[in-house]
Order: structure tokens, then C-alpha cells, then sequence
């Protein structure tokens, strides 16, 4: 049930047609998982807190370091060497004290990735690493929860929106972790660009709006200022969710 | 098989900035040896082990995604592959 404050504070979007008081409840009863509070996972939380999703837990292993600070937009150099769930979470309450949010210092496992999915509606990849994307992907699977997968590299980035059972996963898309690997450049602008597109999907997935990026990869080109996108299609033999996987 | 190539940003390193190249073949390994003739480095760039690709690397023809373990995939006359570099990072 949407408060007089919820009518005012998301006034704006609950004039768009097709959304309304509807959509917006939608959100409010929302569970979102951001796993990882680096380039991608800090402007999706921003915007998933901004828009009124109702819970949101932030997930991540790592401290605040002043090398994060030219795109984790949630830590700040006061923050260096904090837990970054902690350094989110405390700007997020104050950005919206309305919604909860549960910061969790963890790294996620095989052990414990269903636990910190568990019953929630969407997972935000903000990873920076193809292993522990494998790892929520085939719980995601499991779980028949969706997963946004975001990546950039530079001024390069690509999303795309896995339903579980309906578009290919991640394992479909990504047979393998790449071999050759190293600290990789990024300007700022490009994680945010690419979470506010995961954070546009969530938004639309949650309130079941608009044409999903679902068995499509956007691929963007900042330095050419080039957007395209590329059809997929499932691989029967993916070890996630081939079919002998979800039968 | 004459086929176009488009060559994403990082692989252009090595096609003198070419974005679009041309080459040949029967299948989309063949196409990648001949592409490494005429332009040397970019096979070790793209692939690892016995000649799979690298995780981050994705081969599309008319833009379907061909997986990675597909490298056999036959081409035909006149298809257009696309090499896409997966940015890992977040």
C-alpha cells in the first residue's frame, strides 16, 4: 500500500502510463540483489533506491579504496576502508529512509550465493569477475530468479537480461572465464551508463512494462558513441541450463 | 566462402584500424587461420588452448551468436561475421 509520502515522492513516475500507483507497488513489495558495490553496483543502487524498490541488499567482499573512487560514486574518500556494503548503505538510507536495505559483508560462494539470493525478484550483476558471475548465474538458475548481466571494459560495456528458463543464461552466453586478465581501464561514466540500463530492465521486469533486453546483448561503444545489439540464442549443451538441466 | 569480418574496437589493434576486413573460408576456423595470415597476431589475440576461444571474445554471423565451442560453424558466401570483445569488468 502506497503512502501520501510515496504518492509525492514518486509522483512523477507513476504518471507514466502503463506504470502508475500499480507499477509502483510493484516496487515497493520488490526484493532486489546487488551483487557487487564497485562501477556498476553503486549507480544501480542509487536509482533502484531513488525509484522506490521496497528492499535492497547490497553484497560485497571488498573495502573502499581511493582507486575505486573515480566511478563507485557511493564511497567517498572519508569512506577509505570501510566495508563497502556499509559505505553504500548508510548514503542509500539517507537518499531514501523509506525503503530497507540490508548491507552484506560477504563473499558470495557456491557455499552461500542461495542464501543471499533466496527469494529475491531480480540479481544486478556488478560484478568485475566472470567467476562469481558463474557462480550467481547458476544460482540464479537454480532459483528462477533473473539476473541483469552488466560488463564494461573502458568506454565499452555490454547488458543484457537473463530470465532463467526463457532466455539463455550467462553460462549459455559465456562458456568460459577468459584466460588473459589484468587490472582493466574504466573511465566512470561507463559503468554508470551501463547500470542505469540494468536498473531501466529491473524496473521494467518488476512492473511488467515495455520490451525486455532478454535474448539480445546491447553492446555499447562510447568511444564512437555506437549502440548495437546482437540476437542469442540458449546452447542445449550449457552445463547450467541445458536440457537435461531444467527437465 | 568469401565472408566481411567486422572487427571490434580492441582486436583493431591489429587490422591497422580497419573496422570492416575481408577474407575466406569454409567454416569460421578457417576463416580466422586465413585472418591470422593477413593479419598477423590476432589468432593468438582471440584464441587459447588448442585454438578455442578466449572467454571474452564472441563470434556472431548476421548477427546470431555463434558459441564459442561452434568454431566449425559452416559460412556462407558473402555472411558477415562480427568479432565482440565482452568487457569483464564492473
Amino acid at each position: 500500500m502506497l503512502t501520501q509520502s510515496d504518492l509525492t515522492r514518486y509522483g512523477r513516475q507513476i504518471l507514466y502510463p502503463g506504470f502508475g500507483q500499480e507499477g509502483q507497488e510493484k516496487l515497493k513489495c520488490s526484493h532486489v540483489i546487488v551483487a557487487g558495490l564497485g562501477g556498476l553496483g553503486t549507480p544501480a543502487s542509487i536509482y533502484l533506491a531513488c525509484a522506490g524498490t521496497g528492499h535492497i541488499t547490497l553484497v560485497d567482499c571488498d573495502r573502499v579504496e581511493l582507486s575505486n573512487l573515480n566511478r563507485q560514486i557511493l564511497h567517498w574518500e572519508e569512506d577509505i576502508g570501510e566495508k563497502k556494503p556499509f559505505s553504500a548503505a548508510r548514503k542509500l538510507a539517507k537518499l531514501n529512509p523509506s525503503i530497507k536495505i540490508t548491507p552484506l559483508f560477504e563473499r558470495i560462494t557456491e557455499d552461500n550465493v542461495r542464501d543471499i539470493i533466496g527469494g529475491a525478484n531480480v540479481v544486478i550483476d556488478g560484478m568485475d569477475n566472470f567467476e562469481t558471475r558463474f557462480v550467481l548465474n547458476s544460482a540464479c538458475v537454480t532459483e528462477k530468479i533473473p539476473f541483469i548481466h552488466g560488463g564494461i571494459y573502458g568506454l565499452f560495456g555490454e547488458v543484457t537480461t537473463i530470465i532463467p528458463g526463457k532466455t539463455p543464461c550467462f553460462s549459455c552466453i559465456f562458456p568460459a572465464a577468459p584466460e588473459k586478465k589484468g587490472t582493466f581501464p574504466v573511465f566512470g561514466v561507463t559503468p554508470a551508463l551501463i547500470a542505469i540500463l540494468q536498473v531501466t530492465e529491473v524496473i521494467k521486469l518488476l512492473a511488467n512494462l515495455g520490451n525486455l533486453l532478454t535474448n539480445k546483448m546491447l553492446y555499447i561503444n562510447g568511444e564512437k558513441m555506437e549502440f548495437s545489439i546482437a540476437n542469442l540464442t540458449k546452447r542445449p549443451e550449457c552445463k547450467v541450463c541445458g536440457a537435461s538441466k531444467l527437465q | 566462402m568469401n565472408v566481411k569480418i567486422h572487427i571490434n574496437w580492441y582486436l583493431q589493434q591489429f587490422t591497422n584500424g580497419q573496422m570492416v576486413v575481408e577474407t575466406v573460408g569454409q567454416d569460421v576456423g578457417e576463416c580466422l587461420e586465413n585472418l591470422e595470415v593477413q593479419f598477423p597476431g590476432i589468432k593468438e589475440e582471440l584464441c587459447v588452448g588448442q585454438g578455442e576461444l578466449d572467454g571474452p571474445y564472441q563470434i556472431y554471423i548476421k548477427s546470431t551468436n555463434l558459441y564459442t565451442t561452434r568454431l566449425d560453424k559452416p559460412v556462407k558466401e558473402n555472411d558477415e561475421l562480427a568479432i565482440q570483445f565482452i568487457g569483464g569488468g564492473g
